[in-house]
């Protein structure tokens, strides 16, 4: 038997609603394989279709959370009672607190241009951008000292704001819903994070947190709320079904899994709204 | 399901509001320091309404079309479009060009919260669109029809989308006949996601308690009152729900209609006939 390696897998896919061009999109991805690859970060975020920027503010909060999660590492910053005030403040300086350095760079940008702000532009500003967030850390478990030859274990550490999901699947099947559980919890008003929001102690509050253990070819998702609506409605999700066929899809390339995305908004069974998809795994070689 | 239809760029939502100009919206309305001029208070609340849609459908470097929208007047001379400047004489305009050619933006001053439990005066920018006009009679069942014109094409050009929702403001009796069949006929146009909505204000007289989403005509004191009743549709269930969650009691026979309204109502009777299903 020849010696086994794991590596760690990753695709990701973004597709606009139908009717709205990919600069449109609002929603984001952003993921970070550590160099050693024993850790990988991955965020997405659904930008709030009635704020003004919500694409750049979806965009400064995967961005924000994945720098967070990476600059922690081994110290995962999901504890046992969740995400401190502490991780929520480091979070806030790496993303409320730009917003306002952002805006007054694009208002310079929109001077330059020749296209100031209009008056019916500045309540949205005044307001600030919203969005969903959904962060994951997996890494590699340490070596058990008493038995180092052991097949390492991987870990995953989660934390979510809003109605973007995190799945874990194995064999298609679905072990973990994470933090909406059926396909009836998709509102249209999710908890949402706003570019001016520095309360702390109630983001910390509304954060939930979950942890789990990956074998090997485990798959995670993490998917914004239409997707994730789809995979949740499917009557045959327990049995692997639906899972098994997103898997597939993630092994498309990106126009192909848009192709899938739009054939089945034109068949009513997806919500026409924009689309983030990242798929995880821990693959063996050898 | 009707009145579910995504509106969207592709399919866009159209309000066709129906002003009554007549001589008579030149009376007063509200009591104490809040009276003003009937005509001024419903222009003031159009022009606010068109402000609140602008804003709501702003995205970066532009308003997106996701409504079209027509503000037809009808009183003595003429019943047409009551937009003034750029846009005098345009009947349907799409919301990204209302946004873009306000007749003016006017300074006003507004109370707002002073940080420590007082108010303090400061001034906004109100953009206005329309000015109040009062001349004549009520020509309602003309304007009726001239919305039916507007609706028959646009059902046409979209034939899948939400259907138009007609507002009609009034202070009077129809002075060009029974508006019923011309009301009836305006309704009769369709969509595959729906009936054309005609929802009806009735702007109060000097006294009077409002009449707000009544789902019968038991409260209704009078003959008129009950035909305007009559010409209005139901409220689709978005609009009941959101009526609801304003204070309103609402049943499955609740039809947009508010009799006797004063200022507040007026506002609400904008504010829950236009009520959109989630924008894409």
């Amino acid at each position: 038997m020849g010696a086994h390696s794991t590596h760690l897998d990753v695709q990701w896919f973004l597709v606009p609603k139908t009717g709205s061009s990919s600069e449109e999109c609002e929603d984001a991805i952003d993921v970070l394989l550590s160099p050693e690859t024993s850790s990988l970060f991955a965020a997405v975020s659904d930008g709030a279709s009635e704020s003004l920027l919500a694409g750049a503010w979806a965009r400064q909060l995967v961005h924000g959370a994945v720098a967070l999660m990476s600059a922690a590492d081994e110290e995962s910053v999901v504890g046992q009672d969740g995400l401190s005030r502490f991780v929520v403040e480091d979070l806030l300086a790496r993303t409320v607190d730009q917003w306002d350095g952002y805006l007054a760079k694009y208002e310079a940008e929109r001077i330059a241009r020749g296209r100031p702000i209009t008056w019916y532009e500045q309540p949205g500003l005044d307001k600030g951008a919203f969005a969903t967030l959904m962060a994951v850390h997996m890494r590699e478990a340490p070596a058990d000292p008493e038995n180092p030859k052991a097949v390492r274990r991987w870990i995953w550490r989660a934390f979510a704001l809003g109605d973007s999901c995190l799945f874990h699947l194995r064999d298609g099947r679905l072990l973990t819903s994470f933090p909406i559980t059926d396909g009836h919890g998709f509102g249209i008003t999710p908890q949402l994070l706003g570019s001016r929001n520095r309360n702390a102690s109630l983001i910390a509050d509304r954060v939930s947190t979950a942890t789990g253990e990956l074998r090997t070819e485990d798959e995670l998702l993490l998917a914004t709320d239409a997707l994730a609506a789809w995979l949740l409605s499917h009557p045959e999700v327990d049995s692997g079904g639906a899972g098994r066929q997103l898997g597939r899809l993630a092994d498309l390339d990106q126009e192909l899994f848009a192709e899938w995305v739009q054939n089945e908004r034109d068949k009513s069974r997806m919500r026409n709204d924009d689309v983030a998809l990242v798929r995880m795994r821990v693959k063996t070689e050898g | 399901m009707p009145y579910t239809a995504e509106i969207s760029r592709t399919n866009p939502g159209c309000f066709i509001f129906l002003v009554d100009q007549s001589a008579s919206m030149s009376d007063p309305i509200g009591s104490g320091e809040m009276v003003q001029q009937r005509a001024q208070v419903v222009s003031d609340a159009i022009n606010r309404l068109l402000t609140e849609l602008s804003v709501k459908c702003a995205k970066e470097e532009g308003v997106r079309d996701y409504f079209h929208v027509a503000v037809i007047g009808y009183g003595h001379t003429q019943v047409g479009s009551a937009f003034t400047g750029g846009l005098a004489g345009r009947d349907l305009v799409p919301l990204s060009e209302i946004a873009n050619n306000p007749a003016r933006l006017e300074s006003r001053t507004k109370k707002v919260p002073d940080g420590a439990g007082g108010l303090v005066e400061t001034t906004v920018q109100f953009p206005v669109w329309m000015d109040p006009v009062t001349n004549g009679g009520t020509p309602m069942t003309r304007a009726l029809g001239y919305a039916d014109s507007l609706v028959a094409r646009w059902v046409d050009e979209h034939p899948g989308g939400f259907p138009p929702i007609v507002l009609n403001l009034t202070d009077g009796e129809s002075t060009d006949g029974d508006p019923t069949s011309a009301a009836i006929g305006l309704a009769s146009h369709a969509t595959a996601d729906g009936a054309v909505l005609l929802f009806n204000l009735h702007v109060s007289g000097a006294s009077g308690t409002p009449v707000t989403f009544p789902d019968g005509e038991g409260d209704l004191p009078d003959t008129y009152s009950r035909l305007l009743f009559h010409m209005s549709s139901v409220l689709p269930s978005h609009m009941r729900s959101y009526a609801a969650s304003q204070g309103h009691r609402v049943s499955d026979a609740t039809r947009g209609f508010v009799y006797n309204a004063d200022i507040t109502s007026i506002i609400e009777f904008l504010d829950i006939g236009t009520r959109a299903t989630e924008l894409r």
